[in-house]
């Protein structure tokens, strides 16, 4: 029997989240790479952030497959960003020895978001301070 | 018997070369598609080069390598190579073959593969 299938969500035109929850083994990883790159064709996604807030722990194989996903992402055009990284995830990673060279990290997913938007030339604005400046140009 | 491979054709608009393979690419084909691409850009002086392989749906480690060195040699010549259309599959058995296209961008699909040739382009001409 198949994993509960993690979720691939299109919070954006052309970013994507998938967040991952709960243990992963090998065939979950593998299954979580696959319908990524799907999405990023069916949704034509240019952004991708991975939230890793949900992972319990790591161990040299999810960041493997973790690294894999990024690249081949990567080679479909799309910018992958890693949020969520918690201390103890972060403290075994070093333990570990990886290297996330070239891999972009952002604190959680806020800020996963505002860096998709920078990079889609988008900015999110209050509504009554964008009233404010259309009223200023006009007069 | 020596079969003549099949060329790529390669077009040129403005100042970038286009290539779309529509066949599978063999070994001689690749080849040969390495040396007429690198003809044409020293022919034209082309400055961005895009390669669109949507229609391939598995490369090999021989194939990955040509890729990778036709993208080394086209910036030795002062031509950037954007790489579009790539299929989950071949994403995949690039990542797993450890061949990362240094130096490659890739599109998801030829309208940004041209978007992201012309912002290379502005940014170099800065």
């Amino acid at each position: 029997m198949r994993e509960l299938p993690t979720p691939i969500i299109q919070v954006w035109e052309e970013v994507l989240v998938v967040p991952l929850v709960g243990e992963i083994d090998a065939q979950r990883a593998a299954g979580v790479m696959e319908d990524l790159l799907q999405g990023i064709i069916t949704h034509q996604a240019s952004i991708v952030i991975i939230d890793v807030t949900g992972l319990p722990m790591v161990d040299t194989y999810i960041v493997y497959h973790l690294m894999q996903t990024v690249k081949a992402a990567g080679l479909l055009g799309a910018r992958s960003v890693l949020v969520g990284i918690g201390a103890e995830v972060a403290l075994t990673m070093i333990q570990l020895g990886v290297n996330l060279e070239g891999v972009e990290t952002r604190s959680n997913l806020q800020a996963g978001i505002e860096l998709a938007f920078d990079a889609l030339d988008l900015q999110v604005v209050s509504k009554s301070a964008h009233h404010a400046n259309v009223e200023a140009e006009q007069t | 018997v020596i079969q003549e491979a099949p060329r790529i054709p390669i077009l040129q608009v403005e100042s970038h070369l286009i290539a779309s393979v529509q066949t599978e690419l063999h070994d001689l084909a690749a080849m040969q598609f390495k040396d007429d691409l690198l003809q044409r850009i020293y022919e034209t002086k082309a400055c961005g080069v895009l390669i669109d392989l949507t229609a391939i749906d598995v490369v090999d480690s021989f194939i990955a390598r040509i890729i990778g060195d036709l993208a080394d040699m086209a910036r030795l010549m002062g031509a950037t190579v954007v790489v579009t259309g790539l299929q989950p599959a071949v994403a995949i058995t690039l990542v797993e073959l450890g061949v990362e296209l240094r130096g490659v961008v890739t599109a998801l699909n030829l309208e940004k593969g041209l978007a992201a040739l012309r912002r290379l382009e502005a940014e170099m001409s800065r």
